[in-house]
């Protein structure tokens, strides 16, 4: 089943005499239940491709369908509603509300869905269960390292259980260890729940937890990368298609897996 | 959740919000003040009808006016502060109505609670309220009226309006964020100034018309309008003009002509080379994302100044005028001596005779610099008193000028000398030649505007002489004038306002006619008495004067207004800080970024600091200053035109408003310092 179907887009910025292309006739379809992940030198258009895709920038030209649904052409109104039910951000740095402790960052938006308590609070035992966050409940975000509060993120946007999941260099600012294990708990729900997820990322380390890798150049669609084998030989396609593009960076070379 | 996420919203930033809700309850006191003290029916009653009580209800209503002013860029500000949070709780799945809701709560929470504080606090200084405007209306009796039912609610309804209406504003601004924006905000750059030749062009314009401004303000007559306050006027015209000059000009300064400086020195290597100025110069940015309220501040600041200007003049000079023009109770000439004392006496009034002074009349000539333009004419009529007489009064009426006056030496008083834009030092070369040429030339040795017995009893100008030389002039047309002290009897009775309504009538009045032959010696003066006042050309004085009830209300009106206009003033001052405080805190988030990249390309904590420090003091007070310099500009040109002007307390009322504003900016600098600081990542705290 299409979970993502982009057709045609393009988006430009700025006045007639300074015009910037970041997408140019892009196109592209995500399936149900796949992790892909977004590669491309910086500049290419990724976090344009992705605020299009989540609703959150409307495109110059072209129709972004989501779950069925032509997002480009729905009333802020019914967005809200839309995004409520459908789709869960992780973001690269602000993800909490820093008046609200962790778990009423969690509980916040589904208390507004009318959701019953008893399933609100079973989904907060869950989570916090599978993040690892017991012992964070009670604390506030600014009393969080950058990897919890990354976490906690993970679960807010999975506390609205989202049919597909947008993630932009959620590991960005994360040390090794708790890149690892947000990757890996990413790959999790993508299994277990066939929580469709799409990922941003610039390293091919993260990227090579994804099924499938787009890549993009100047806007528009480059190639892509099918995982068949290991991670690892997976990893190595990656670094190939990156030199290819000419957007590698040195450190993503380095064999860390 | 709603109204939890409100809740918690607002406890997190009341901190930083704790003045501006300060500035709020005063606006609500005073304008709870305003009303209470407007319907007592006590206050009513001792002032009569004052239509200066109005003053209190147009204070009431632009309080009003400021509140929403004040709130709508204070949540302005709020909204700003909060884009990464209400970017999120778009995408979380939020309607817009229910984040709207969430910082319509937040804002309002603060807002009642001034609300609150504002009311309270109008119960407690209604009192002294009211006591400091009977005190500046002259009045002295004691009210102790301090709660009303209907002020309360009125008061409490109009803010509530107040605060629903800039609801309604947030709202639709809410409403009509892109969600783009609020997650990748990048203002500062967005608004980077393209170098068309527009721009170019304005950032010139705006000191140009600056310039002008101060030009019109000297070149231009305008201030005239004060006087006519009629809109068709000339006068009115070039206030407008002027007004407007300037404003413009301030604003193309803020949003043009600074942020292009700063980019031009940001971009020589001079600047490289010193510190200091490339912190100063990329501020530019920061200048022209806040032009708007730069140069409200500016604004604000000028109108406080000269509002604080205007009171302090009316003040001074009002209460001044008011001294001068009936320093004494009663004052009548031989002719209307019995009728007017008679009157009084059998009114039950008691009479206590103070001083007499004899007056005599001769057409003078002065010779010395500028002379035409003391007199006018060639020539002119002056009337004479003795140095003797003059110092008896001085004793009952202390605004007179004390001199000892040698052989040949003379005091000149002249109300309209101040307008001849005649140097007083030049005055002071000035000999007078009589008519009468036994008489010898006196040298002008002193000069006042202060007139004995009060400026209606003579026709324009008076001269004091040495008692020898009184005695020599002739007696043609002179009089004896005698001042009294009035007792048990209400200076503001109906009775009193009818003796001095008829001592303006055509009938009491003395009229003068001189003509203005080329020689001295042709000169003629005639007097007439009794006559209707048809003549023209003539100079009319009173024969008799009562410091009545005019004098009373006119002291009431200058009371109340200047008590009106000096509150405006620095309320408008402590509000308006507390909103430039909550703009620069509104920023902390957006640069804490910032800050976190510089400490981890290793620079120093404490330069940071300073340079926060320093980009503060810079958009908090430089447009302080610059109003501060435009306000003083604009009365220093009003002080030319009344020599007389109270600078010193002026400048003391400025010194007030310029207090507040660092007292703010203190207050700004530490809550930023504070913010940072508590947002520096977990790992450089200490656990
Ligand atoms: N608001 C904007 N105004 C003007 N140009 C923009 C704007 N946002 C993005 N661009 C331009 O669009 C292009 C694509 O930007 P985008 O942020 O999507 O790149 P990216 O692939 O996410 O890069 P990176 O890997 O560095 O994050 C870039 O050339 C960028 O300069
Ligand atoms: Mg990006």
């Amino acid at each position: 089943m299409r979970m993502v179907e982009v057709k045609q887009v393009s988006k430009s910025f700025g006045a007639r005499n300074n015009l910037v292309r970041a997408l140019n006739n892009i196109s592209f379809t995500i399936d149900r239940g796949e992790f892909v992940g977004v590669m491309g030198p910086s500049g290419a258009g990724k976090t344009t491709l992705l605020n299009i895709m989540s609703t959150i920038d409307h495109p110059s030209v072209g129709r972004v369908y989501l779950a069925g649904q032509e997002i480009t052409a729905l009333p802020e109104r019914d967005l809200a509603t839309f995004r409520r039910e459908n789709i869960g951000f992780i973001f690269q740095d602000f993800n909490l509300l820093p008046a609200l402790s962790v778990s009423e960052n969690l509980i916040m938006v589904l208390s507004m869905l009318k959701i019953p308590r008893e399933e609100v609070q079973k989904r907060l035992a869950y989570y916090s269960e599978h993040l690892n966050l017991k012992q964070l409940l009670n604390r506030y975000p600014n009393e969080l390292s950058i990897g919890q509060k990354q976490r906690v993120a993970a679960a807010r946007a999975l506390m609205t259980q989202p049919k597909i999941l947008f993630a932009d260099e959620p590991t960005g600012s994360l040390d090794s260890k708790s890149a690892t294990e947000l990757l890996q708990y990413l790959a999790t729900i993508n299994l277990e729940n066939e929580t469709t997820i799409m990922m941003v990322t610039h390293d091919a380390f993260t990227a090579s937890y994804c099924n499938r890798i787009v890549f993009i150049k100047d806007g528009a669609f480059y190639s892509e990368v099918v995982r068949s084998g290991s991670r690892q030989q997976f990893f190595n396609q990656i670094i190939d298609m990156q030199a290819a593009i000419g957007g590698g960076k040195i450190s993503d070379f380095r064999n860390r897996d | 959740m709603i109204l939890e996420t409100a809740i918690k919203n607002f406890r997190r930033h009341l901190a930083g919000r704790v003045l501006y809700l300060v500035a709020l309850a005063l606006l609500v006191m005073v304008s709870y003040d305003c009303l209470t003290t407007y319907q007592d029916s006590f206050i009513n009653q001792i002032s009569q009808g004052n239509p200066a009580l109005v003053a209190l209800l147009l204070l009431f209503f632009s309080l009003l006016g400021f509140g929403v002013l004040i709130i709508f860029y204070a949540n302005r500000f709020f909204i700003h502060q909060h884009r990464p949070e209400l970017g999120l709780m778009i995408i979380s799945g939020l309607s817009r109505s229910q984040i709207a809701l969430i910082f319509f709560l937040e804002t309002l929470f603060g807002e009642l609670l001034a609300l609150g504080f504002g009311l309270i606090l109008g119960l407690l200084t209604n009192k002294l309220f009211a006591m400091l405007l009977l005190r500046l209306m002259g009045l002295h009796a004691a009210t102790n009226h301090w709660f009303s039912l209907a002020a309360l609610w009125k008061t409490g309804l109009g803010f509530l309006i107040v605060f629903i209406l800039v609801g309604i504003f947030d709202s639709s601004r809410i409403f009509s964020l892109r969600t783009v924006r609020l997650l990748y905000p990048n203002d500062l750059e967005g608004i980077r100034q393209r170098n068309s030749w527009f721009n170019r062009l304005l950032a010139w314009l705006g000191p140009l018309l600056i310039i002008a401004g101060y030009v019109a303000i000297f070149k231009l007559s305008w201030i005239h309008f004060m006087e006519t306050l009629r809109f068709s006027d000339r006068a009115t015209l070039n206030t407008g003009l002027i007004m407007i000059t300037l404003i413009l000009g301030i604003w193309f300064c803020f949003r043009n002509t600074i942020p292009a400086l700063f980019a031009w020195l940001q971009g020589t290597n001079w600047a490289y080379r010193q510190q200091r100025i490339l912190d100063f110069a990329t501020t530019g940015q920061e200048v022209q994302f806040h032009h708007q309220s730069l140069t409200l501040t500016t604004l604000f600041v000028t109108a406080s100044v000269v509002l604080l200007g205007f009171a302090s003049v009316l003040y001074s000079d009002g209460f001044r005028n008011l001294e001068e023009e009936a320093p004494i109770d009663l004052v009548a000439d031989h002719q209307y001596h019995d009728q007017v004392l008679q009157q009084i006496k059998a009114r039950g009034g008691q009479l206590k005779r103070l001083a007499h002074l004899p007056v005599k009349i001769m057409p003078v000539a002065f010779h010395g610099p500028k002379s035409e333009v003391i007199m006018s004419q060639a020539t002119m009529p002056i009337e004479i008193v003795g140095m003797h007489n003059y110092l008896q009064i001085q004793r009952h009426q202390k605004n007179l000028l004390p001199v000892i006056l040698d052989r040949n030496q003379a005091l000149f008083i002249s109300a309209d000398f101040q307008y001849q834009h005649v140097r007083l030092h030049e005055l002071m070369k000035n000999q007078v030649q009589f008519a009468d040429a036994k008489l010898p030339r006196l040298q002008i040795v002193a000069f006042s505007r202060v007139y004995p017995f009060g400026s209606n009893l003579f026709f324009g100008n008076v001269l004091v002489v040495p008692d020898n030389i009184f005695e020599q002039i002739p007696d043609t047309n002179s009089r004896v004038l005698v001042g009294y002290r009035l007792m048990k009897i209400a200076p503001d009775s109906n009775f009193l306002q009818k003796i001095d309504d008829n001592s303006y009538k055509s009938k009491a009045s003395r009229q003068m006619r001189y003509t203005y032959p080329k020689q001295l010696q042709k000169a003629k003066i005639t007097i007439y008495q009794d006559v209707k006042r048809d003549l023209t050309n003539a100079y009319i004085s009173s024969n008799y004067s009562v410091r009545g009830p005019a004098q009373v209300l006119l002291q009431r009106v200058l009371g109340a207004i200047v008590f009106v206009i000096g509150l405006l003033a620095i309320l408008m001052t402590f509000a308006w800080a507390s909103v430039c405080s909550l703009r620069e805190l509104s920023e902390v988030e957006r640069t804490r970024f910032d800050y976190l990249t510089l400490t981890k390309m290793g620079i120093e904590q404490h330069y940071l600091l300073r340079y926060s420090n320093w980009k503060n003091r810079l958009l908090f007070l430089s447009p302080v200053i610059f109003g501060i310099g435009n306000g003083l500009l604009v009365m220093r040109f009003v002080g030319l035109y009344l020599n007389h002007l109270p600078l010193k307390l002026l400048y003391l009322l400025t010194a007030v408003v310029f207090v507040i504003y660092w007292c703010f900016y203190l207050f700004t600098a530490y809550n930023y310092r504070r913010i940072i600081k508590m947002n520096r990542p977990p790992e450089q705290q200490a656990r």
